[in-house]
């Protein structure tokens, strides 16, 4: 909790496991960051561009019907999918471009999963009048097909990358490599509280803007904090934004949702932090999907933004704290949850976030109408229309029964 | 089996630059690896590279990360490729290097990965993601067991980051010619050997250049500054041109040789 050691390690995790080449980049990234959050003419625009421009605050949203209908308890949702751009992404995107050009170059590049990240970078790239090159896997452009047009429209250059699984982990070493070979004029926008130091702490603090609003919000209309937040967890960045500022409020409990994929008993899952052992990848050392000799398996979930090996390295550190309770969820039961929430309360919400709420479900079994639980639905859904259509055509099923 | 410094004394007494070539373990299979390794030796080697292949080498340019896949694919492993530095080590006076990620390392256990490369020859160790803010318990275990560990310097490290790494290197320093990932580059910077003097004389050990040298024309020009050049994609590249198993060794053998006399030419 709170802020890393100098060389970046939460507890044990973090670090700085990257080629020399990029070394002066991340210190100079880590100096333009120290500078910029103590300038309040910074942070002023910062925020200027959270509410006029990416529409914040979002609004909590209290379920009433999936309420009724789980009868338990009250069910509220941290609506990030009507942030502009349509998911959490565009927070630290903001943030990082501000930097970006405070640092003056004049170039970025990053990696994308489901897109929407992706997405994000385009427009502030556009907003910022900065060149824009995305990397994504082949796999993923063709499961987030809405998303490449998007980029696309938005001037970004949409690189397939055709190595490994063709999913995010190859997108963020094709992101990388960029980045070692034009480092000089190139700022690299990672999406999620993973990769080197200072990374996983600036996504982090720009996300965080999730949870403070997310706490004002319930104590305004419940007059107290939640008994349980949840939230969806790839490389970890919405939930340790909606997180970060219950961190120290002990009574809240906090789940972390990872993808379980066909099962945790199969080979094809995402289940990172229950399945995985400490090691590094993308710069850092946390839990990471890999073999006994050290090579990185392969992963799956229909969720693109879950479907990676690696986690942010301050989840790691939650997870051996016991501070944060890490739980799975199937492509089956997510999707199940998807089409609940949008026949029920008229919200299509992203794959990835399906998963949360495809636990708070499970959860709503077990706690009492008493309770409150505050589920960050991180993006909205219209990327995935195809893939959950084939999974079980519309019009025909109701949701899945309980 | 000789130490790295006492191949560049040697070097030095035969008054040329060491030519340090590069494979992956595995590449293109086990069985013609250990023939390639052993070429490398018989065509002018003074040290040799060779690397464990990982499954996301953020450094490497295609060639290496195609050689890695192929490897892993084959089955290659940590076990295996140090039995082919077993193997290959009765070959000569040639000391090998290992260049491998970290995370291979990691999870075979950083004293005991050293500890059993020391006992199969090896000399030194390149970790091509591994900075020196966090190579402490690498270097301790290296320490330990007489095998050197390479820092490598970029085009961007400062001063003082150059000072750090010249001083925590072992047996050389590796000098990363290019602000990019490994492979072959048709032209090299221009400010190359000016900077390659810069860390020579910031540097008590050899200065050793990689990163894209691929030509005999490439190799002359470095050695005229620094005291070894590394070849590696350009060798897999070779590889890659396909053929029998003999005319890949001869082909490699032959490659070797023209970049043996490309450096030699300016100091005989």
């Amino acid at each position: 909790m709170g802020q890393p050691n100098q060389l970046g390690y939460f507890g044990e995790y973090g670090g700085r496991f990257v080629p020399e080449t990029l070394m002066a980049a991340l210190l100079e990234l880590e100096q333009a960051y120290e500078k910029a959050r103590r300038d309040s003419a910074f942070r002023k625009e910062l925020n200027q561009l959270l509410s006029g421009y990416a529409g914040r605050p979002t609004p909590l949203y209290l379920a009433r019907r999936l309420t009724e209908k789980w009868k338990g308890p009250k069910i509220y949702l941290k609506r990030e999918d009507l942030a502009h751009t349509g998911a959490h992404k565009i927070n630290n995107c903001l943030g990082q471009a501000l930097l970006t050009r405070r640092m003056g170059k004049k170039r970025v590049v990053a990696e994308t999963g489901a897109g929407q990240h992706g997405v994000a970078v385009a427009t502030v790239a556009c907003l910022f009048g900065q060149k824009c090159t995305i990397y994504m896997g082949t796999e993923d452009m063709e499961r987030q097909a809405p998303n490449v047009s998007r980029m696309r429209l938005l001037k970004a250059e949409v690189i397939p990358v055709d190595s490994g699984s063709r999913t995010l982990k190859d997108a963020t070493n094709e992101a990388m490599r960029d980045w070692v070979t034009n480092v000089d004029a190139t700022h690299y926008i990672i999406g999620s509280t993973v990769g080197p130091h200072p990374y996983p702490m600036i996504v982090r603090d720009f996300q965080s803007v999730i949870g403070r609003e997310a706490k004002r919000q319930i104590r305004k209309l419940e007059t107290r904090l939640p008994d349980f937040i949840v939230a969806c967890v790839g490389g970890g960045s919405n939930a340790i934004g909606i997180f970060n500022s219950f961190l120290k409020n002990p009574r809240v409990k906090l789940i972390g949702v990872e993808s379980s994929g066909d099962g945790l008993g199969t080979l094809r899952h995402a289940a990172t932090l229950k399945k995985g052992k400490p090691g590094v990848l993308h710069g850092s050392y946390s839990y990471l999907l890999q073999d006994g000799f050290g090579q990185v398996l392969t992963t799956h979930s229909i969720a693109a933004g879950l479907d990676y090996p690696g986690v942010g390295p301050e989840h790691s550190f939650l997870k051996d704290l016991t501070r944060v309770t890490y739980v799975t969820v199937t492509d089956r039961d997510a999707i199940s949850a998807f089409i609940e929430l949008s026949e029920t309360e008229g919200i299509i919400p992203a794959l990835e976030s399906s998963f949360a709420l495809a636990y708070a479900r499970r959860l709503a079994r077990k706690v009492d109408r008493k309770g409150i639980v505050l589920v960050n639905l991180s993006g909205r859904g219209d990327k995935d229309l195809e893939t959950v259509e084939k999974f079980r055509p519309f019009g025909r099923h109701g949701a899945e029964k309980r | 089996m000789i130490s790295i410094s006492e191949a560049f004394e040697r070097c030095r007494t035969r008054k040329r630059k060491a030519l340090i070539p590069f494979l992956t373990a595995g590449f293109p299979e086990e069985g013609l690896s250990l023939r390639l390794l052993r070429e490398f030796i018989k065509a002018g080697a003074d040290l040799f590279e060779i690397g464990i292949p990982f499954s996301d080498p953020v450094a490497d340019g295609k060639s290496i990360q195609y050689s890695s896949q192929r490897a892993l694919e084959g089955g290659m492993n940590i076990e295996k490729a140090f039995g082919l530095i077993t193997a290959v080590k009765g070959a000569g006076q040639v000391p090998p290097i290992v260049m491998s990620y970290f995370n291979p390392i990691l999870s075979f256990g950083v004293r005991r990965f050293v500890r059993k490369a020391r006992e199969v020859g090896v000399r030194g160790l390149i970790i091509p993601d591994m900075i020196p803010e966090e190579g402490e318990v690498v270097e301790m275990a290296c320490r330990e067991n007489e095998i050197d560990l390479v820092y490598l310097v970029a085009p961007t490290s400062g001063h003082s980051r150059r000072h750090t790494i010249v001083n925590r290197s072992r047996g050389f320093v590796y000098l990363v010619s290019v602000t990019g990932v490994t492979g072959e580059r048709t032209t090299l910077p221009r400010s190359l050997n000016s900077w390659v003097r810069l860390v020579k004389r910031e540097s008590a050990l050899p200065v050793c250049v990689g990163f894209g040298i691929s030509s005999p024309e490439q190799a002359r020009s470095v050695s005229k500054v620094a005291d070894g050049v590394i070849v590696g994609s350009a060798i897999i590249d070779v590889i890659r041109r396909g053929g029998s198993s003999g005319q890949i060794v001869k082909r490699v053998g032959e490659f070797i040789r023209s970049m043996r006399e490309g450096m030699d030419g300016e100091h005989v």
